[in-house]
């Protein structure tokens, strides 16, 4: 077991992987009274071919990680998630661009818990039944997110960005693309990325790191299961010209989204974080509620506090993303396309403003610790191998020519795309 | 909980803890919920969370916080059974995981002052521009509500539901409410909140009872009367049901929500069973809507129910097909009277208990759930201990859910349907 102290930020961090491949993390939380963990695959819905051993390359349908998702809790004889249930647990599952994670959190009955988590995620049942019926579930949800203006607004700005590609389309697939899931598929889909060497447990919380460790190996130990090769295989990203759509929905104000998308920047590990924070300080500096840039713009009513900044950053695809809620969205654009034209003008003067939003990032960092859901899943682990505890002690390490550095990858060539939902 | 009279009508309640990385103070201001205040303290609310005196406009406001190490500062307002909050709240890293940080303390107390205490006022009015601004952004808040279906929904399922005007709005106000207000009937509303409301101070982290009070010392906390507040609801029971169906354009999916009445006066010890009785009938993912109408109908994408003790309402939602309202309406009756009958096995029984107990534990590692709880505590004047909670909720008996089960009537009925196709 590979120990790691964090002693500014009082925390431990036991890593280790065991003899099938699986990675177990704990970080006890002594004065904590409940118990969060979380498994996870880094399988999500950006992967849409992969290939086992020398086989012949499989396709994955747009929807299937979600799909298995949600298959994953249903057995011969019960439903995996009326068992946490019955244990006082409260459990959950996500699937998100780049990964998939099954999760509880619970006061009592931690051990139980733990390994009926284990035991459903590696117990996979399939059956044309099963499929066939999750097929009119699934189709349902995808319905309700086209109620969704924000959801509308965000696809419709990667479908600009991105069109033609996974990054375009619905986590949930689409109720075509989904008819085409098999069972076939789904076991092949379990065998490859549902293994023991592709799944991490995290365990923070309220608990003894020997009992849990002890009980890990022994549920890991009674199991049975093949190691295969495997490989992921992306198809290049499509262009993505066209500067700007407009679409009906039924809105008070127009939904407004802008983008930038930026070439591959091949970055990865650590450095793939820093990029990430300096690239959100760089964005408040720019654009931030304490610039006159924003309060201007606030004055006028062109933007209220719905307005946002995003950047992305995962496995060949980083954007740039504002969102905003105003009739005025010309004006709104030329004053984004404003600040990027100038941006090395600003930077020329902005380092005492970097020191204090650094300072206050890394304050938000800290205050983020508090809650156990957070220091398991909003750290960069699966997209750069980094913690939540990483990603604050790379903030205090963060210079200013790290942001003039990323200023220059990010807003150097920057072209601007818009998508504007209104009635 | 130990509570500190500051003055009349002031209370002070430290949680001191090193379990967190945090420090929180948060001021909550009460008072009875009336229909013509409502809207004016939503703005208040707007207005104080971007201007101070020291502080003019929300550049000025993000520049503090940003100084104070990425603190969050919020106003809000809410409502509890018939009484109206404004909520001030701030939370910063607490200094022990900062370098240098002998001013942050201070610093924040007198932030959090000025905000308050101190706002951007000229000739007995909030400044105007500042206060054209936040109107306009409450008017586009109120406005929005009916971009997000369900919330949409709600309000209307609440207009159809209670007797009482005040309690049939938002906590927010309305938009004609906010239109009708100045600056200098909003301004009126704030002095009045802040000569005779309610005022709860709670001070949650790593800090003495000794510093807190030399903090707020320097704060113009004004004793005022110390009047009563009667934050539980209850209304008559209505002899029929009250139906509405809206149809809408460019909606897919159909909202169907539902209210009913418990009959429970406020300090009836069956308030236990009713946390129970809501879990097993839709507020759990084992209750009787979840299991039964979601998972093995499939009639619903979403279903659930909640309790509310301060109003004493229970309401159901759910999102779903059109041409699935009918049957998934019949169903939760349906579900409702099993729960009456004693239709539900000692395992489901069960499981809906330790997740309330899980829950209830769990609050115990969020400073938010812990701070709204003291705020509970002090307003409903009554606390009960970890243990004694979680026994009452173990002796809960089938029985007592099927008994109290009997005892719920429908009241209201909203459903939002997308416009027929042609």
């Amino acid at each position: 077991m590979i120990e790691k102290n964090y002693h500014k930020l009082k925390e431990t961090v036991y890593t280790t992987t065991l003899d099938n491949g699986l990675t177990v993390v704990m970080v006890p939380k002594p004065d904590y009274h409940k118990t969060f963990a979380v498994l996870t695959t880094p399988f999500g819905a950006l992967d849409r071919q992969f290939q086992i051993n020398d086989e012949t390359p499989i396709d994955i349908p747009s929807g299937t990680a979600h799909f298995l998702e949600h298959k994953l809790f249903e057995k011969a004889h019960e439903d995996a998630f009326t068992r946490f249930g019955e244990l006082g647990a409260d459990a959950n599952a996500f699937t998100n661009a780049y990964q998939t994670s099954y999760l509880f959190s619970t006061a009592q009955n931690l051990l139980p818990a733990l390994t009926h988590l284990l035991d459903f995620v590696q117990t996979p049942y399939f059956t044309d039944q099963t499929v066939a019926k999750e097929q009119g579930i699934i189709g349902q949800e995808i319905q309700m997110y086209d109620d969704d203006a924000n959801w509308a607004v965000y696809m419709g700005l990667l479908n600009l960005m991105y069109p033609n590609s996974p990054m375009a389309e619905d986590i949930a697939g689409t109720k075509d693309a989904i008819a085409q899931i098999t069972p076939e598929l789904l076991y092949q889909i379990h065998r490859a990325f549902y293994q023991p060497n592709q799944l991490t447990l995290q365990v923070v919380g309220q608990f003894d790191p020997d009992v849990v460790r002890q009980l890990i190996v022994d549920n890991q130990a009674a199991k049975k299961i093949e190691t295969v090769q495997v490989k992921r295989i992306d198809q290049p990203i499509p262009d993505g010209k066209q500067k700007e759509k407009i679409e009906n929905f039924d809105v008070s104000r127009p939904k407004i989204a802008l983008g930038l998308r930026l070439p591959d920047l091949a970055v990865a590990g650590p450095a793939g974080t820093k990029l990430t924070l300096a690239a959100d300080i760089l964005a408040d500096i720019l654009f931030g509620e304490q610039t006159d840039w924003y309060q201007n713009l606030y004055n006028k009513g062109i933007i209220d506090n719905e307005f946002e900044t995003s950047f992305d950053l995962m496995r060949g695809y980083q954007f740039v993303s504002f969102f905003s809620e105003t009739t005025a969205y010309d004006e709104l654009t030329a004053a984004i396309q404003s600040q990027i034209d100038h941006y090395t003008t600003i930077l020329q003067h902005s380092e005492g403003m970097f020191e204090s939003l650094r300072r206050a990032t890394l304050g938000e960092g800290i205050q983020r610790l508090n809650a156990l859901e957070s220091i398991a899943l909003r750290g960069d682990d699966v997209l750069f191998g980094t913690n939540l505890f990483d990603k604050v002690m790379l903030l205090q390490e963060l210079t200013y020519s790290d942001i003039l550095n990323s200023a220059e990858k990010i807003y150097q060539h920057a072209t601007l795309q818009r998508f504007v939902l209104k009635k | 909980m130990k509570k500190i009279q500051l003055k009349s009508g002031v209370t002070l309640v430290i949680r001191p803890t090193t379990q967190f990385k945090t420090l929180h103070i948060a001021v909550d201001f009460a008072a009875p919920l009336l229909t013509h205040n409502v809207s004016a303290r939503a703005l208040v609310s707007y207005l104080t969370a971007v201007s101070a005196r020291n502080y003019p406009d929300q550049q000025a406001v993000a520049q503090k916080t940003i100084d104070l190490y990425g603190a969050q500062y919020q106003t809000d307002v809410l409502r509890f059974g018939q009484t109206h909050h404004v909520r001030y709240s701030l939370q910063l890293p607490a200094p022990t995981y900062i370098d240098q940080a002998e001013h942050l303390l201070g610093d924040a107390f007198a932030f959090l002052r000025d905000m308050i205490f101190d706002p951007l006022v000229t000739s007995q009015q909030f400044d105007q521009a500042t206060f054209d601004k936040e109107q306009q952004s409450l008017i586009n808040e109120l406005a929005s509500i009916s971009d997000d279906k369900r919330r949409y929904a709600m309000l209307k399922l609440r207009e159809l539901s209670y007797s009482e005007p005040a309690m049939q709005r938002s906590s927010s106000g309305d938009v004609s409410g906010v239109e009708q207000l100045t600056a200098a009937t909003t301004y009126a509303a704030y002095q009045n909140m802040m000569t005779s409301d309610a005022i709860s101070i709670v001070v949650f982290g790593d800090i003495d009872e000794a510093r807190v009070r030399a903090e707020l010392e320097k704060w113009p906390l004004t004793a005022r009367r110390a009047t009563m507040l009667q934050p539980f609801y209850r209304q008559g029971l209505r002899p029929q049901t009250v139906e509405q169906t809206e149809r809408q354009a460019d909606i897919n999916q159909a909202i169907l929500t539902l209210s009913y009445q418990l009959r429970l006066t406020p300090d009836d010890p069956k308030r236990f069973t009713a946390l129970v009785f809501n879990a097993l009938f839709g507020g759990s993912p084992v209750s009787k809507l979840f299991t039964e109408i979601r998972e093995k109908e499939s009639l619903a994408y979403s279903i659930y129910s909640r309790w509310q003790h301060d109003t004493g309402f229970l309401t159901v939602a759910a999102g779903l097909a059109a041409d699935q309202v009918a049957e998934t309406d019949r169903l939760i009756q349906v579900q409702l009277q099993a729960i009456q009958a004693g239709n539900f096995s000692a395992a489901t029984l069960a499981a809906v208990k330790a997740s309330l107990i899980n829950d209830y534990l769990s609050q115990q590692d969020s400073p938010n759930s812990d701070i709204e709880l003291v705020f509970s505590r002090l307003l409903t004047n009554r606390q009960t201990h970890v243990s004694e909670w979680v026994a009452a909720i173990t002796a809960v008996t089938p029985a007592d859910v099927a008994a109290l089960a009997d005892q719920v009537k429908l009241q209201g009925r909203f459903t939002l349907m997308p416009e027929a196709e042609e």
